[in-house]
């Protein structure tokens, strides 16, 4: 019981001395800010992060259509593209090599099944 | 004695020593990566540990934890750029040694700090943790109901600044907890219908979508992170002069971390500025801090490690997390079916010991891959942001799938980021949220519990001398809380 009652008039001194502290931390110098001021953020963050909410959407929508495999290369590809990625081979080679990437590591090591889609369907298997 | 052996025969078999290594090498990636937080390295991890076995799955979780904390500090002492919150006192001496052309020599400080830091943290946790628990053992379910109220009290107080928004957050959390079929009587609650939600958003879901899927809606709008720095850097561990000198100012951090990691809500970033500061008024070279002082790097650094097994204090021994990532390693917890607490000794001890051991491997590891892993490190740090973002991003979504193999839950937890992304815009903090959703069982069937003992009667919350006192510290550190909130407002007004 003793323990108990030594911590909780600890962490009583000390939620009072954090709370101190942050006014203290404001003051010390911040980094990052100053570095590199010639790189600024998109101009409209929220369009950005709407349009971001978009494209995962349709994967969850194209996931069960397409299957996993061309699904998360569609998603690579479009987010790499959406923020800001113009490199078009490097954007080729990531969109393909990551649904099989990602397939080797779920279903091979992790022994999890992913969605076909409807391939096999459309396949006439 | 019992407890060692039996840490020690859970060694024996490899695969925690490989999770430990593991975690750690994802910590020290995640770290180094200034988008990602520790918290965020273990929220992607999260659903792959589903499958594992509980004890290699916490310890994996715990590792990342460790490994992170070391990684923050590589950017922040190369290119000026913290890659966690809590390496930003490093940045004042670190990247001034870097500017002097010692930057292998502070990351070796770093590491070695980290190490002694990490190590006296899990010394601490396991001499502390069981006597704890041993305490709160003999709680009523009326105590444990106001164990619950306080930990949320004192988390919405502290981890905004704002106790409104604070307690907000909690009662949302509380809000998707009652989500599904009542624990009691197995009434519906909030399903809409849907059979998707008949078991209840899981907490892991939204963590990951608290925590990964908001900060990369949030990351695509900013700016891109600074690239640069010498990848060539060989790291210089300490020499004896050398170390001797750092015992002080680790000493320091050690202290200080421990008691911030075992306070709910102050946390590793607290921890390391107040090392900082502590460790200058100490020195015997003040002026030097600012300037490039090992003792600058030598205490945040260790601060902040503490912290990683300091934090996991309240979370083992009462079952309540004290920071995201606790709340994530609780998620970790829940996901197998274990409730930490008191009751968590007697049920499974093998996890704890195992956990233990598990710790004290992630240290050893962060010293033998943080010899190797620097240039690794600043390549991946220098990859173009669109990209990681977007592998970040087929990560988390093929994990999330992975969970449960429901689709369902790919859209909640895309539901959930944007939650986040609005809570944030509102500057609403997330923790209170995940500690509302993580505690809400713990605090609702002790309070229905609670009722049936007493027969329906609320005055057993006041009657019971714990529940009382700890009911009534709640309400003494929330009314600080919002008077000192006041006070600041009148002293900025005039």
């Amino acid at each position: 019981m003793g323990v108990g009652i030594v911590l909780l008039l600890a962490s009583f001194f000390l939620f009072v001395k954090s709370l101190k502290n942050k006014a203290a931390m404001d003051e010390l110098p911040h980094s990052g800010e100053t570095e590199v001021p010639a790189a600024k953020g998109s101009k409209h963050p929220h369009a950005m992060a709407l349009g971001l909410i978009l494209i995962l959407a349709s994967y969850v929508f194209l996931l069960p259509l397409l299957g996993y495999v061309v699904s998360v290369g569609i998603l690579v590809g479009a987010v790499a593209w959406f923020a800001g990625a113009r490199r078009y081979t490097s954007l080729l080679m990531c969109s393909v090599l990551a649904g099989p990437l990602l397939w080797l590591v779920f279903d091979w090591a992790l022994e999890i099944r992913l969605p076909v889609g409807l391939w096999p369907m459309w396949l006439g298997k | 004695m019992d407890s060692f052996l039996m840490a020690m025969s859970n060694l024996a078999s490899g695969w925690i020593i490989l999770s430990a290594f593991a975690g750690v090498l994802w910590g020290i990636f995640g770290g180094a990566l200034p988008g990602i937080s520790p918290s965020i390295a273990m929220a992607l991890l999260l659903p792959f540990t589903v499958g594992m076995d509980a004890t290699n799955a916490l310890v994996l979780l715990a590792s990342v934890y460790v490994g992170a904390e070391y990684g923050g500090s590589i950017p922040a002492i190369l290119i000026r750029t913290p890659g966690t919150n809590s390496a930003s006192a490093t940045v004042i001496d670190g990247y001034e040694m870097a500017k002097q052309g010692r930057a292998g020599e502070a990351l070796g400080i770093s590491l070695m700090s980290g190490l002694v830091g990490g190590l006296f943290g899990l010394a601490v946790l396991v001499l502390c943790t069981e006597s704890l628990a041993k305490v709160a053992l003999a709680f009523t379910p009326a105590a444990y109901f106001s164990l619950g109220i306080l930990g949320l009290s004192v988390i919405a107080g502290l981890s905004s600044g704002s106790l409104v928004r604070g307690l907000l957050a909690a009662c949302i959390g509380l809000m998707i907890a009652f989500i599904g079929s009542d624990p009691v009587s197995g009434v519906q609650r909030f399903t809409f219908g849907s059979e998707d939600l008949l078991d209840g958003v899981k907490p892991i879901l939204v963590m990951v979508g608290l925590f990964a899927v908001t900060e990369m809606l949030v990351q695509i709008g900013e700016p891109p992170w600074a690239n640069g720095g010498n990848a060539s850097t060989r790291l210089k561990l300490p020499n004896w002069a050398m170390t001797k000198r750092l015992f002080k100012p680790q000493a320091i951090g050690a202290v200080i971390g421990t008691v911030e990691g075992v306070t709910p809500g102050a946390g590793g970033t607290i921890a390391a500025f107040m090392a900082y500061s502590e460790a200058k008024r100490w020195s015997k070279h003040p002026e030097e801090f600012g300037k490039g002082s090992p003792e600058g790097v030598a205490a945040p650094e260790s601060a902040n490690n503490v912290v990683t097994a300091t934090a996991l204090v309240p979370l083992l021994s009462l079952g309540i997390p004290g920071s995201n990532s606790a709340a994530i390693l609780l998620g970790g917890f829940l996901i197998h079916g274990l409730q930490p607490g008191p009751m968590l000794f007697q049920k499974a001890p093998e996890v704890v010991y195992g956990l233990y051991g598990g710790l004290f491997i992630a240290n050893i590891a962060m010293l033998l891959i943080g010899l190797v892993i620097l240039s690794p490190c600043m390549w991946l740090v220098n990859r173009p942001k669109p990209f990681l973002i977007a592998f970040i991003l087929a990560l988390v979504m093929s994990g999330v799938f992975a969970i449960h193999q429901s689709i369902f839950e790919c859209g909640l937890v895309l539901g959930i980021g944007v939650l986040g992304y609005v809570l944030r815009l509102l500057r609403i903090p997330v923790l209170p949220l995940v500690l509302g959703l993580v505690l809400g069982y713990l605090v609702e069937s002790n309070y229905r519990r609670s009722l049936l003992i007493s027969g329906g009667e609320h005055s057993i919350f006041v009657t019971d001398p714990v529940s009382a006192g700890l009911l009534s510290l709640a309400v003494l550190l929330s009314l600080y809380t919002a008077w000192k909130e006041f006070t600041e407002k009148q002293d900025a007004k005039s």
